[in-house]
């Protein structure tokens, strides 16, 4: 698959192919503007790639219906507007909009599933509270709060540990361990190696308008890949089995 | 903020009450047989005023409510799919274009109401084509903003066009209807103009209610709501044609009415909340309440008619001012 912006002369994504069996997790790692985002965009069909298809089984992803593609895929943006002051549990409930007829409301059981979703992410506390005036974090947790109500068989993450305090970051990540473990596959981008080690079994490193290369954690994850790929040196150290990197040795 | 269920169905309850009553009072109060309400006697008794309230009271109340739901409705979508608390349906060319449309058919057809409606109503949806066509050439801003920005070139255009039809008017004779139309009234509403708008807004108030859970979707940003399971491009559309549509029926019988689409959908968000599903419903009986009450004013205030569209420009922005003002109530 290739991806070229228009007017652009060259491709942000070159010959990338993938796949990626059912229930496993795969992570994006790459440094800024190397196309992590675009490349979740495009697997999600917002984006359409100028070659190749992204299959999900056999379907693809371009040919899917509205409510097909809104019941197989939630996305956790890494940011989002947000134009009025919806509390945190109509938020949430936007995300059972793919498992309701165009001119239903929410019922009884979709408001159920909006509240548990909260309470799996930690924060039914806030459910009454405004989205427009959580924390970073807060709305991060909402935001994945609202991609569990839409209860998608893969999970897409924008940089999911982004502004996340320590104990909030060590929920999400034992959260999405627990929804692999219920065989949702989860595709997501970061910046931490630490996040990418710790949750996936297949990495793909992206490069400025290169071609992505892909394997497992093991293989991809040493210091010559991630000078290559960020133009730092980097060493690896182990503590305590997690791999740990100190950037600029 | 989150309104709980039963407050809410309390509070439809309350405001359709309140909206019976204001149908009620526009019904019954005015200036005949002398200023304050028709009494029984007088409604069992005297043919002119059964013929009164027939005839010109109750298609013009309903065409007050009609207008407000209507104008609070289309305030609420738009600002809701555009993302902006500050759209209202004029923002879109559509009230300008409505005004020149209106001018053109005064300057040239005289005052025939048909063809001063059906001028108004064309070009009020061709203000929206308009905006619609040069924000696909501006290549500035998201489809939002650029749909704004035309929006705004659009009706200055139709302003600078409506002040030539102006300057070439009659000033005895044109030129009053005009300025008249312009402030927006209901006086020459009879069961005709009512049957004309009736069906467009009817069907266009029911859909949008049956969507109004959904509206909520795309007021989030295009990736967002597509991930949602929703195709934005195709729905936005759809639902500002929808709504725009209505208000060009309306504006093409009661002229350009100010201030309803923006204040009420902010009223109705500062009681239930931002979720359309319940601030839609309430939007549409504040509306309908509002614009009634302000032409049962207008009407029989002073001896001589109000302009409606001046009412609720003062009402509109003294309400607004205090409004913006209140402290929100947090649960």
């Amino acid at each position: 698959m290739t991806f070229a912006w228009p007017e652009s002369d060259s491709p942000l994504i070159r010959s990338c192919s993938l796949s990626l069996p059912s229930g496993r997790t795969a992570a994006i790692l790459g440094p800024n503007g190397s196309g992590k985002t675009t490349l979740l965009e495009i697997i999600l069909g917002w984006r359409r790639p100028g070659s190749g298809q992204v299959l999900i089984g056999n379907a693809d992803v371009s040919g899917m219906s509205a409510v097909e593609r809104g019941r197989s895929m939630a996305l956790v943006p890494q940011d989002e507007r947000i134009p009025f002051a919806y509390s945190a549990l109509e938020y949430v409930m936007l995300g059972r909009a793919p498992h309701l007829p165009p001119l239903a409301a929410p019922g009884i059981r979709d408001r159920a599933i909006g509240l548990e979703s909260l309470e799996r992410v930690g924060v039914a506390s806030l459910a009454g509270r405004p989205v427009m005036k959580l924390s970073g974090g807060e709305l991060r947790l909402v935001l994945i709060a609202r991609a569990l109500a839409q209860e998608p068989r893969i999970l897409l993450l924008d940089e999911p540990a982004n502004h996340l305090d320590p104990a909030n970051r060590e929920r999400v990540l034992n959260m999405l361990r627990s929804l692999r473990d219920e065989g949702i596959t989860l595709v997501l981008s970061s910046h931490e190696p630490d996040v990418v080690s710790r949750l996936s079994d297949t990495l793909v490193m992206m490069r400025k308008g290169g071609t992505p290369e892909s394997g497992s954690v093991d293989r991809m994850m040493r210091p010559d890949k991630l000078r290559d790929v960020y133009g730092v040196g980097a060493k690896i150290a182990e503590i305590e089995g997690r791999r740990v990197i100190l950037w600029g040795s | 903020m989150e309104m709980p269920g039963k407050r809410w169905t309390f509070l439809i309850f309350l405001l359709s009450l309140a909206l019976l009553l204001a149908f009620a009072l526009a019904l019954s109060w005015g200036r005949y047989p002398e200023p304050g309400f028709i009494g029984f006697r007088e409604w069992r008794q005297d043919d002119l005023a059964r013929a009164l309230i027939f005839r010109l009271r109750l298609p013009r109340a309903l065409m007050a409510l009609c207008t407000g739901a209507v104008l609070a409705a289309a305030g609420m979508v738009l600002q809701t799919v555009l993302g902006n608390p500050l759209v209202e349906p004029g923002l879109l060319g559509v009230s300008q274009g409505a005004a020149f449309g209106a001018g053109l058919a005064i300057l040239l057809a005289g005052s025939s109401a048909w063809s001063v409606s059906l001028s108004a109503g064309t070009f009020g949806l061709a203000g929206l084509g308009l905006s619609w066509l040069l924000a696909r050439r501006i290549r500035y801003g998201g489809s939002i903003l650029r749909l704004i920005l035309a929006g705004i070139v659009v009706s200055a255009l139709f302003s600078s066009g409506l002040g030539v039809l102006k300057y070439l008017a009659d000033p005895r004779s044109e030129l009053p209807e005009m300025t008249f139309w312009l402030m927006g009234g209901l006086s020459s509403v009879g069961w005709t103009a009512l049957v004309r708008v009736l069906p467009i807004s009817g069907f266009v108030l029911v859909l949008l209610t049956s969507l109004r859970w959904r509206i909520n979707l795309l007021s989030l940003d295009d990736r967002s709501a597509f991930a949602l399971g929703s195709r934005p491009g195709r729905e936005r559309t759809i639902l500002v044609i929808l709504a725009v549509l209505a208000v060009a029926a309306v504006t093409a019988e009661a002229g350009i009415i100010s201030w309803v689409g923006l204040l009420i959908p902010h009223a109705s968000r500062k009681i239930t909340g931002s979720d359309t599903a319940r601030s839609f419903l309430v939007a549409i009986l504040l509306g309908a309440i509002f614009v009634l009450l302000s032409d049962t004013a207008a009407r029989s205030l002073l001896t001589g008619e109000i302009p409606l569209g001046l009412i609720t420009s003062l009402a509109g922005a003294l309400l607004f001012s205090v409004l913006m003002t209140l402290k929100e109530v947090e649960s």
